[in-house]
């Protein structure tokens, strides 16, 4: 951009003739107790609700508990420069986030400023973190479906754009390695991605993000970590920071994807809080309004109407239970907020059900009106044979020796059918394969496959279809006609024949 | 829980009490009366002692205060040793000084200025002042070199802020970004 020199002088020149002219006036107040990142105000009378404030000295704080005679004031950096007296000066702004196009890419904290060391984020706009969701009015129900590449989830709880899928499970069961798997399958696609990380340890940050970058994922992704050793205000903001932003690319007319890994922290950082600022304890020592805490996050997840430009967030959020518990207070609040759970289980995941998704526990309640045709089509038969499966399971444990021919048989499919929704980390599949795998289990073609053979002969099956009938896969993404059905069988008995397994 | 009991609220009671007797000034130096025998400290130290039975404090306080102050004021008194919050007192008083200015229209400024004024700068800094609040001030000077010309006043919570060193500030940050 060229700037005429004459233009900056005139800039100058003005400047200097108004140097020290004018008059600012601002709320002050000054500092009566601090400790815990958390202070306490004397003044400040006209200061409002999440006003940023900034104390001497340039640290940022957001004014929360205003009270009769003082403020509680939630400080944003380091508070060791913070004493008693020290003055406050309100600054008539509620708390705002940077947010655009050049955040892609980029890794920034609880508040939006860049941590990854490349440099500042060039944007000039901004967004408040705290706005009421849209409302009724220029909503749309579920009409897309977000695909994830994981055969269990895509298969048997589809997810749609605009969705509130939880993700729950115990610690290292794979809650996190769905979501990444479900980030890097956006690459190339029309959906950005925002992975908020809240309360996790650096070290697991840095992981993530370096297996967002080594799998192309990063491009189409803002990472917000707030980290268990930033301040419980900043793993606070963090999960409003990162829908601020996503928000940003909704009301673009964009596919937004927003993971919250976890929050369990979030409530956590937010009892910390609740409870330094003397707001009154509830259950499990939470405050009064933890499920408004993550309603009013997740109702800011939404399918906007076309007159409204049809964008959408879809929210992942994670939640992690103690030994199971899924009847603690944060879980079930997070369960019947979120329009249905992806279920993981400790039990799966060590007898080597990797994804450790139980499909039996795990439901979607409106995904199944996005799902693809040709996916439903062949997705409901999986699912019934897995459920028939899981009866006859325990029952079998017994000896299977007298059982009778059908019941061998469905038996052994369910076997197959388990075997088939395994599926490695970082590899997400696109969905016509999908449909062509679960189509050949379904239609028996892998039932006279050894178990312990499915594996090999399904890694087989892609590198043959997806090298030979590519376009058939095109097909059969959308629909399941009785044309490509034949295709696909012919295309299954080729490959079966081929005598490439 | 912590006690919140507010010395504003104290404050106000009084004074409505003060109107309605038409004794705002009795109230004042009764006020003023009390605050300096408080600062006697093992004096407070047993008005505020939870071990000590009422009627002893409430005694004492007849005693020392039984001739120089009226029955309302006694129970003010009375109240707050009941009460254990005696220290609020302090507070008590300078938030009805607060109260009884602002009802009389009087705003208290603190200025502080890089040298010291005259006469005639004082006045024009009040004319300012008495113009921004729409009301009669009570000017106190501090003079501090920090703020390197120009002036800094705050009346209540609102800092008016013409000194060079804000502006300057102002400057480095609009050239930061």
């Amino acid at each position: 951009m060229a700037i005429r020199a004459n233009e900056i002088a005139s800039v100058l020149k003005s400047q200097i003739e108004e140097f020290g002219s004018e008059i600012t006036t601002v709320n002050i107040g000054t500092v009566i107790e601090v400790g815990d990142g958390i202070a306490r105000v004397h003044g400040l009378s006209g200061v409002s609700y999440n006003e940023l404030v900034e104390f001497d000295g340039g640290v940022v704080g957001m004014a929360l508990n205003l009270e009769e005679d003082s403020v509680g004031i939630v400080i944003l950096g380091d508070p060791s420069s913070i004493k008693e007296g020290t003055e406050v000066q309100g600054t008539g702004k509620v708390m705002e986030v940077p947010v655009g196009k050049s955040l892609l890419g980029r890794v920034v904290d609880g508040i939006g400023l860049p941590i990854d060391g490349k440099g500042p984020v060039n944007t000039d706009e901004s967004r408040a973190v705290e706005i009421v969701a849209p409302n009724v009015a220029i909503r749309k129900s579920v009409d897309t479906p977000l695909q994830t590449g994981i055969k269990a989830v895509d298969a048997a709880i589809p997810i749609g754009r605009g969705q509130r899928e939880l993700i729950i499970g115990d610690r290292t069961t794979g809650k996190t390695a769905i979501c990444v798997d479900a980030i890097i399958n956006q690459k190339g696609g029309d959906v950005i991605c925002i992975y908020v990380a809240i309360g996790q340890k650096v070290g697991k940050v840095a992981t993530t993000v370096g297996t967002l970058e080594q799998f192309g994922g990063m491009e189409h992704t803002i990472v917000v970590a707030a980290n268990a050793s930033d301040a419980a205000a900043m793993q606070y903001l963090a999960p409003y920071t990162g829908i601020s932003m996503a928000e940003y690319f909704m009301a673009l007319g964009k596919d937004v994807l927003i993971v919250y890994d976890d929050l369990s922290k979030h409530a956590w950082a937010y009892r910390q809080m609740s409870l330094l600022l003397k707001r009154p304890p509830g259950r499990e020592a939470y405050p009064g309004d933890v499920f408004y805490l993550h309603s009013r996050l997740l109702e800011r997840a939404a399918k906007l109407d076309d007159e409204h430009g049809g964008g959408s967030i879809t929210a992942l959020p994670v939640i992690e239970t103690l030994a199971g518990d899924v009847s603690a207070y944060v879980p079930t609040n997070v369960i019947s907020i979120t329009d249905g759970q992806i279920y993981l289980e400790p039990e799966l995941f060590n007898a080597g059900t990797r994804p450790a998704v139980n499909v039996g526990l795990s439901v979607s309640r409106v995904g199944s009106a996005a799902q693809s045709k040709s996916m439903k089509a062949v997705a409901g038969q999986m699912r019934l044979d897995l459920a028939q499966y899981r009866e006859l399971v325990t029952f079998a444990q017994f000896g299977t020796d007298d059982l009778d021919a059908a019941t061998k048989r469905q038996l052994a499919r369910g076997e197959r059918s388990v075997e088939i929704l395994k599926q490695a980390q970082n590899a997400p599949l696109p969905v016509g394969q999908q449909v062509a795998i679960i189509y050949a289990l379904n239609e028996g073609y892998l039932d006279d496959v050894d178990v312990e053979n499915i594996k090999t002969w399904e890694q087989e099956f892609h590198k043959y279809i997806t090298s030979n009938h590519s376009d058939l896969l095109d097909d059969i993404s959308n629909a399941l006609s009785d044309e490509s059905k034949s295709q696909l069988n012919s295309a299954i008995e080729q490959f079966r024949d081929s005598g490439l397994v | 829980m912590p006690n919140f009991s507010s010395s504003k609220r104290f404050a106000q009671a009084i004074y409505s009490i003060a109107k309605e007797n038409d004794n705002i000034d009795v109230w004042i130096k009764n006020l003023e009366l009390i605050n300096d025998t408080l600062s006697n400290e093992s004096l407070v130290t047993i008005l505020n002692s939870p071990e000590k039975p009422i009627a002893l404090k409430c005694s004492i306080l007849y005693k020392i205060y039984g001739k120089s102050l009226d029955k309302l004021s006694l129970n003010l008194l009375y109240l707050l040793s009941v009460r254990n919050s005696i220290d609020l007192a302090s507070e008590i008083k300078s938030d009805f000084q607060n109260i009884v200015d602002l009802d009389k229209g009087i705003q208290k400024v603190f200025v502080t200025t890089a040298t010291s004024l005259d006469t005639k700068q004082l006045t024009e800094i009040k004319n300012i002042l008495e113009t921004i609040s729409g009301k009669s001030v009570n000017i106190s000077i501090d003079v501090n070199e920090n703020i390197i010309g120009g002036f800094k006043a705050v009346m209540g919570d609102t800092l008016l802020d013409a000194s060079l060193s804000n502006s300057i500030n102002q400057m480095k940050k609009s050239l930061k970004y």
